[in-house]
């Protein structure tokens, strides 16, 4: 709990109605780092991302973003700081591919000025970055799952915030694509000392890519501390209740994990 | 948004614009008393300047057909179309469904219930605004009850918001005619009122949903580029620095707010504003900073031409409500079917 955090969490609980969603979350999270949010369904992954970003509020519990209350942010300047790439992706109207990665820019954009030679930029560059450019002018309605997926990704580059929030991103892609978004992700936080916070359900590739781990049951932080250390049989089987093995992978020089369902 | 449409966005806005002077023109010629349009530009002149100089040579009752029984009726016409098809645009943006429009989310049986209360009850405690007071309020009450009913875990169900609105419309259907049955000997009144006409507009009429129009135009308009980004979903829109609770609330208020006012003034006149976004949407996309401004002058063409023509086209003069619908209901069940079948142009 210092001044460097990025996000410090206290007391943070919430709850739909009278079902409990998330209890006593107490955390810091740093900036420069990869963090995996790591649990069951239904184990608040995705609220507890709402929180950070401020589309919910806590019931009781502060949150700070840069130890400043979350809730004194206005959307705009929050929207410059946090980029979501959501899990679902629909929108009603076709707009082209090109017009979703512009509404990135949309917190960097005052009212009533058209798109700079910079905001154009930044779209061009992220399209190219995801390898999309060529579907700049289709409609977001004739795309497939995995081509919509990753235009949302592309908008969230456009946004270029320091912080980025994936809620499974790559449900929809295939291994090549997901690699890809994952390797852009490690860049970005490697490279540029960007903060990476991903809702991953692959263990194995929390396992790769993560620095560290925050593993959630039941609306609770079960385990959480650097991949190394916490990505281990004992935790996986606690929080999953799955049989698992760790084994180191000379292909990949990571860990990998194997399960096997309790009968 | 996009990069190369512009031109033909201006080329679009530019012809309509033309076009719905020429329309208003041609209409003001029309009727028992052919007039010839040099001489409605004459007296519109006259009336501008006060130059009584441009009234020589025109005939004695030229004057009070074109300024006192057509203009007014022509443009609370063009105006309730404009309006009509604003607030289709801000309800199908905002509900992410294409079907929403003020007709079938109850909206207009809300605001018509409201205003046959005032008629019936004879209020005049607010003057010249009772109708449209208690239109608005109506409207609003019906907007909220139809949200509440299609409001599941604080998401609103795109696919329960239209049965929400056929449901709440039907009670208010039921009630409109407990209103006649009790009118009694004015039901005449309310019956007329609510078959929509434009036969009994008048300068105020045109000033109050010109005003309203006009304020709904700038609020929308500052919007516009939230109102995209709200179709993304309120999660995305509010991680893209959208206030999208507040903003949702301003312009569901703002278009209910257009609608009781139409209602008010002419009665019920459905479809306008399903038709019209789907006509522009197709020719400009679905950005909503193109959609309004272009469905607004075309739902002003197009309620201004169905209007001159029941008045000066066919024998009888067919009440424009009931002439919208049957123009309008057709169109709803090839949109539907296309939704049914995933192929809409949406």
């Amino acid at each position: 709990m210092n001044n460097a955090d990025l996000f410090t969490l206290r007391d943070v609980s919430f709850a739909y109605g009278p079902t409990p969603v998330l209890q006593d979350v107490n955390l810091s999270l740093v900036p420069g780092k990869f963090y995996g949010l790591i649990g069951p369904n239904g184990c608040g992954k995705t609220t507890f991302l709402d929180l950070l970003t401020g589309c919910k509020k806590q019931l009781t519990g502060t949150i700070d973003y840069k130890a400043k209350e979350l809730s004194h942010y206005s959307k705009k300047s929050l929207a410059q700081q946090l980029a979501l790439v959501p899990q679902e992706f629909d929108t009603g109207f076709g707009f082209t591919v090109e017009e979703i990665v512009l509404m990135g820019r949309h917190p960097h954009i005052d009212r009533f000025s058209a798109p700079s030679k910079q905001d154009w930029f930044f779209v061009d560059q992220a399209m190219k970055c995801i390898g999309i450019t060529g579907l700049r002018d289709r409609y977001t309605n004739s795309l497939s799952g995995g081509q919509k997926q990753r235009a949302v990704v592309a908008r969230a580059l456009a946004q270029n915030a320091p912080v980025l929030l994936f809620d499974e991103a790559t449900s929809s892609l295939d291994v090549k694509y997901t690699l890809q978004i994952f390797n852009i992700a490690r860049k970005l936080v490697q490279m540029e000392k960007r903060t990476v916070i991903a809702v991953i359900h692959n263990l194995n590739l929390a396992a790769a890519y993560c620095d560290y781990s925050i593993f959630m049951k039941e609306g609770r932080i079960a385990q959480h501390g650097p991949t190394a250390d916490t990505m281990t049989a004992e935790t996986i089987a606690e929080v999953f209740d799955v049989q698992a093995k760790v084994v180191f992978d000379p292909f990949n020089q990571t860990r990998q994990v194997s399960f096997q369902y309790f009968e | 948004m996009h990069r190369h449409s512009e031109k033909k966005f201006l080329l679009l806005t530019g012809a309509l614009l033309i076009c719905t002077v020429l329309a208003i023109i041609i209409s003001t010629a029309m009727g028992y008393m052919v007039i010839s349009p040099v001489d409605i530009l004459r007296v519109i002149g006259a009336a501008l300047t006060g130059d009584a100089s441009l009234l020589d040579s025109i005939e004695a009752t030229v004057p009070y057909v074109v300024m006192d029984v057509r203009l007014p009726r022509i443009l609370t016409a063009a105006l309730v179309g404009a309006g009509l098809a604003l607030s289709g645009v801000i309800y199908q943006g905002i509900l992410l469904n294409p079907l929403a429009d003020p007709y079938t989310l109850g909206i207009s049986s809300g605001a018509a219930f409201g205003a046959s209360l005032a008629l019936l009850a004879n209020v005049s405690m607010l003057g010249h605004f009772s109708t449209p007071v208690f239109a608005f309020v109506g409207a609003i009450l019906t907007l909220l009850l139809v949200m509440r009913l299609s409001t599941f875990n604080g998401q609103i169900s795109a696919q329960t918001l239209i049965l929400s609105g056929v449901i709440v419309g039907a009670i208010l259907s039921a009630g409109i005619s407990f209103l006649k049955y009790l009118a009694d000997e004015q039901v005449a009144i309310i019956i007329f009122w609510l078959m929509g006409s434009f036969a009994s507009s008048t300068w105020n009429g045109v000033l109050l949903v010109g005003a309203s129009l006009l304020f709904a135009m700038l609020v929308t308009l500052y919007y516009g580029r939230d109102l995209n980004i709200m179709s993304l979903g309120r999660r995305s829109s509010d991680t893209l620095g959208v206030e999208t609770a507040k903003v949702r609330k301003i312009l569901l208020l703002t278009a209910s707010l257009v609608t009781a006012i139409c209602v008010a003034v002419t009665g019920i006149i459905g479809f306008i504003g399903l038709i019209v976004p789907h006509l522009m949407r197709y020719l400009v996309g679905p950005d909503n900073r193109k959609l309004l401004p272009v469905s607004a002058l075309a739902g002003a063409i197009l309620l201004l031409l169905a209007d001159t023509m029941t008045r000066a086209v066919l024998p009888v003069e067919v009440p424009i409500g009931v002439l919208t619908a049957l123009i309008g209901g057709p169109f709803f069940c090839i949109i539907f079917r296309q939704k049914q079948k995933g192929k809409s142009y949406e």
